[in-house]
């Protein structure tokens, strides 16, 4: 009997002292690494959400920003730290595609989601000079005998993507000019330096509806509310539903084997945080869409992303490495 | 402002002009070790060159086109310097390599430098910091007025630390 | 018109904002004094930090900070030799040899007032020429740009020291280790033998802050003995009859200035670099040569960082397109505070963009102020003996190294190039080449491949495209009259020599 109270108490012992370190996270400041520079999107979606995790965590987050190697720089000092989530990564897609692209081992599968946040679509834009004005007419153009120049963010990016989506589906060929980024690349096509660009629905919304830039299509299966004239691409195409949904996205994550109550804590946290109104306007203002996947289904959305995304690197002749070699499952 | 009654137009020009042409005029010797260096700049174009030759070539705007003109330019440059330097006489009564390159002060604030790098990872930033300042401060003025460097050294680094740790929430390493 | 009136009033009767923009001018020049924290750092702390607050008050603080920290950075190049930001590297070239001659207060009197003057000429371009320069700077094609960054290298024939050749091979250096890490546009690694460090590239900032701050500490152990120098502190603030005989090279640099902030992608930097290098090509009796102290050659890059102010506000205020980092990250600041800046801010928020000019002004008129109340304490900092100030300036240097990317590698790479620096020096070749090569390496690399892609890597139609294009035309003629004004012939007809 004595005994057994004996046991009882030492496991009630445990279970309140675990209790209180559960209770305990956060107990001290948290850091934020930022996968990209000051002022790019996941730096935006960063300084937007966190202010208001914040005052729910009831711990500061010291947010830095760590660019370079398209994030795999950001991503490694998360992964090469502790599992305790007090080093958080805020990050953009660009892990799925870091092992074909041979920027380095890691991918997602090193990290545990606290949320996957905020998604976007993609738009193929043209500048307003173009003389094709639907995207019927601007896979007639690719076709053709000249080549369109293409900007891109670079081998691997969004754009670069999208670009080999219509090679498989179409066949066409573009020159592609790369540019450092979303932004700068929407500026050369503004400026006639380049026909064309996928650009992400964040970047091109403000362009299209001041006649800047030309909206073809939308790469997702129902038109969206922020640009209603433009057509999604299946009402033209539906061979391209294969690949969608599809876009980019920006998430927070923890190193592999955060203690699932710590992640349970972040992800309320952001969850929460995300409710909250101004965070609402700021996702509307920047033509994206709230997500909000946790846990699981989280996990499975990075999958299914990672394989869409290599697997079209990889056809269209921008992989170092096979995804085969990573068991990176063919999309259906 | 002040002194826009002030009749003569007071100019900065009006300093007496040093027309120092030093620089523009070639040394008939050469300096110890500068064939030496124009050499270990050859070799870190040919090295340069070298690394180039296994990035993505082909095209006009391949990945591998300035590192293989900027390593080129390297080599082109050097080796004239290297050649007009062999031209030149070697000096006959001027100080050694060593104590060219190297005088004491140097040597000690070097050797500070590197100890200061290898002590920062594990006894981080504020107390190898301090201990850099103090001993840099008492060497260089020949161990007078100790206190006065401890003092010194503990008000900027507090300073600095109020700067970046607090107001730019920096995590010092 | 009257309404416009009224939008930029708002800041003058709001007394919380007027303070906000003298506390951020304040704040400003220290940030921008310090090597290694920048103005961008600043401004992305301010977005968290107001998160809060009311739009109007989180802008004017973040345009005080702007006009402040871009004269800040000049301080420390004129006093140490430490440029406190890339935009200050060709105003130390001049003033550092001044402070040596015991003019610092001088130098940063006329630095204060010309910029404040250059400042002030952004904004008026700003305000009346906005949307033509807007559309103007999005006809830059790669081409041109790559044009520009040529234009900047040739200042290596200005800063080189005497011995071009050396300077050179300096620059080539710096071009080559700009090469370092992964090439942004294919994701290939270069020069990196997979070490994830070297992938992340090698930074300008510490570089810049090696090879002028640490290396200039080194070097000046060379000489123990020498005293530093006395500053004579009389007449700071520049006559009416100097600043009028720094006008017309004011104004052109200026400009220079506000279209090169205008440019999507170019900012203070470039611009200082590149007006310093028009100043000493085409300024006949300067006050001293240049590269000994020449005030012309702190004038011109001093009011070209200032113009670039007003000019990196033309293409994010009208199109919504970032002229330089700062403005990028007043864009997410835009956003996150519920604004949509794109083509239709200017019709939607018209408030703002007045509100940003008055701003801007009232900031320029505190920058005045603060400037010159600080010149005489910054301008003791020199007379300390640098058995005291070098440790302090080493430390400094280190701090500021590691906060801008929060990197311990990075301090090892500031020490090294500090090392390589003082060797450099020692054997004659200038380290500004190296940290110009550093700049405008990358700039070059991926200009010219964009415009190599764009002819389809076709030879003959990348050529045409440099006389076909009326701005390309213009600006190849440009770079080969530079190159033909550093001839003898040239010089000897404009009666240099």
């Amino acid at each position: 009997m004595k005994k057994r109270a004996a046991i009882l108490v030492s496991v009630l012992l445990v279970l309140s002292i675990a209790g209180a370190a559960m209770a305990a996270y956060p107990e001290k400041s948290i850091q934020g690494l930022i996968q990209w520079g000051a002022g790019g999107g996941t730096d935006n979606f960063a300084r937007a959400v966190t202010p208001l995790v914040e005052k729910i965590l009831g711990q500061t987050i010291i947010l830095q920003n760590r660019p370079g190697a398209s994030g795999a720089v950001a991503t490694t000092m998360v992964v090469n730290g502790a599992a305790d989530g007090y080093t958080l990564l805020y990050g953009a897609e660009n892990p799925a595609n870091y092992r074909v692209l041979d920027l380095s081992p890691l991918s997602f599968h090193d990290l545990d989601p606290v949320v996957i946040a905020v998604e976007g679509a993609v738009v193929i834009c043209a500048n307003p000079e173009t003389p094709y004005n639907t995207m019927d007419e601007f896979v007639e153009a690719a076709k053709g005998e000249k080549k369109i120049r293409m900007a891109t963010s670079g081998v691997g990016g969004l754009p670069y993507v999208a670009g080999a989506m219509m090679k498989n589906i179409h066949g066409t060929e573009f020159n592609y000019i790369q540019f450092d980024g979303d932004g700068p690349g929407a500026t050369a096509v503004m400026g006639g330096h380049a026909d064309v660009m996928p650009l992400a629905l964040s970047t091109s919304v403000e362009y299209i509806k001041a006649g800047r830039l030309k909206g073809l299509a939308v790469l997702t299966t129902k038109r969206v509310p922020q640009l209603p004239d433009v057509p999604a691409i299946t009402e033209i195409y539906p061979e391209y539903a294969q690949y969608l949904p599809w876009g980019p996205f920006y998430g927070v994550f923890a190193k592999k084997g955060t203690p699932a109550d710590v992640l349970a804590t972040l992800s309320d946290a952001f969850t929460k945080a995300m409710e909250d109104e101004r965070f609402e306007e700021f996702v509307k203002n920047s033509g994206g869409f709230k997500n909000g996947a946790t846990g699981t289904e989280a996990v499975s959305y990075l999958e299914k992303f990672e394989s869409t995304a290599s697997w079209l690197i990889y056809n269209a002749g921008g992989a170092k490495k096979s995804p085969a070699e990573f068991n990176i499952p063919e999309p259906k | 402002m002040s002194d826009l009654s002030s009749s003569l137009p007071e100019a900065p020009e009006a300093a007496p002009a040093v027309k120092d042409l030093s620089v523009f005029v070639p040394e008939a010797h050469r300096r110890p070790g500068e064939l030496g260096a124009a050499a270990l700049g050859f070799l870190l174009g040919a090295l340069g060159y070298y690394f180039a030759l296994d990035m993505t070539s082909g095209e006009y705007s391949s990945p591998s086109v300035f590192p293989k003109f900027a390593s080129a330019l390297i080599m082109a440059c050097t080796g004239v310097i290297l050649l007009r330097g062999l031209k030149k006489d070697k000096q006959k009564d001027g100080p050694g390599l060593a104590a060219f390159l190297l005088p004491m002060d140097v040597v000690v604030v070097l050797i500070l430098l590197v100890a200061y790098c290898v002590a920062l990872p594990w006894l981080r930033f504020v107390p190898s910091s301090f201990l850099f300042m103090v001993i840099g401060m008492v060497y260089l003025q020949r161990g007078k007025n100790i206190v006065r460097a401890v003092l010194i050294s503990a008000a900027s680094l507090a300073v600095l630390v109020a700067i970046f740790r607090y107001l730019f929430m920096v995590i010092l390493p | 018109m009257e309404q416009s009136f009224q939008y930029f009033l708002i800041p003058f009767l709001s007394w919380e904002m007027m303070l906000l923009i003298w506390a951020g001018v304040f704040a400003g020049i220290w940030v921008g004094a310090i090597p290694g924290l920048s103005v961008t750092m600043a401004a992305s702390l301010l977005i968290s930090f107001t998160f809060s607050w009311d739009l109007n008050h989180a802008l004017a603080l973040i345009c005080g900070v702007f006009v402040g920290g871009v004269y800040g950075g000049s301080i420390t190049a004129i006093l140490l030799n430490i440029p406190g930001a890339p935009a200050a590297i060709a105003t130390g070239i001049e003033g550092y040899p001044l402070a040596q001659l015991g003019e610092a207060g001088k130098a940063i009197g006329l630095c204060t007032t010309v910029s404040v003057f250059a400042s002030f000429v952004g904004i008026l371009a700003l305000s009346v020429a906005a949307p033509v320069i807007a559309n103007f700077s999005l006809k830059f094609s790669p081409r041109d740009f790559f044009l520009l960054a040529v234009m900047g290298i040739l200042l290596i024939g200005s800063i080189g020291g005497g011995d071009p050749v050396k300077g050179v091979a300096a620059g080539a250096v710096g071009v080559l280790l700009s090469m370092v890490g992964m090439d942004p546009s294919t994701g290939e690694l270069r020069y990196t033998f997979g070490n994830i460090h070297l992938m992340a590239g090698i930074s300008f900032v510490t570089a810049m802050i090696g090879l002028f701050g640490v290396s200039e500490a080194l070097t000046q152990f060379r000489n123990a003995g020498k005293k530093s120098p006395k500053q004579n502190l009389d007449r700071i603030i520049p006559s009416w009859a100097t600043f009028v005989k720094y006008l017309p090279l004011s104004i052109r640099s200026s400009l220079l200035g506000v279209f090169i902030g205008a440019l999507p992608g170019t900012g203070g930097d470039v611009a200082a670099l590149l007006a310093y290098d028009q100043a000493k090509r085409t300024v006949r009796n300067p006050s001293r040569p240049f590269g000994t102290g020449a005030y012309e050659g702190i004038v011109a890059p001093e009011t070209a960082n200032k113009g670039a102010i007003g000019g990196a506000f033309i293409p994010m205020l009208t199109l919504g397109i970032p002229g330089d980092a700062v403005t990028a990250i007043i864009i997410g600041a835009l956003y996150i505070h519920g604004l949509k800046p794109g083509p239709m801010l200017m019709i939607e928020t018209p408030h703002l963009f007045w509100m940003i000019v008055s701003c801007l002004s009232i900031a320029s008129v505190a920058l005045m102020v603060l400037g010159l109340v600080s010149v005489k304490p910054f301008a003791k900092i020199i007379e300390i003996p640098k058995e005291i100030i070098m440790p302090v300036v080493i430390i400094l240097s280190v701090i500021g190294t590691y906060a801008i990317q929060n990197s311990v590698v990075d301090i090892f790479y500031m020490i090294g190039f500090g090392i390589l620096g003082y060797f450099m020096r020692l054997y004659g070749y200038a380290t500004g080449p190296m940290v110009l090569g550093l700049i405008l390496g990358p700039m070059l690399d991926a200009n010219y491949r964009r415009a190599m892609q764009g002819a389809e890597n076709q030879l003959l139609p990348f050529l045409e495209g440099f006389v076909t294009n009326p701005i390309s035309l213009f600006l190849t003629l440009s770079i080969v009259f530079l190159v033909f004004s550093q001839t003898k012939v040239y010089r000897r007809w404009r009666g240099f020599e």
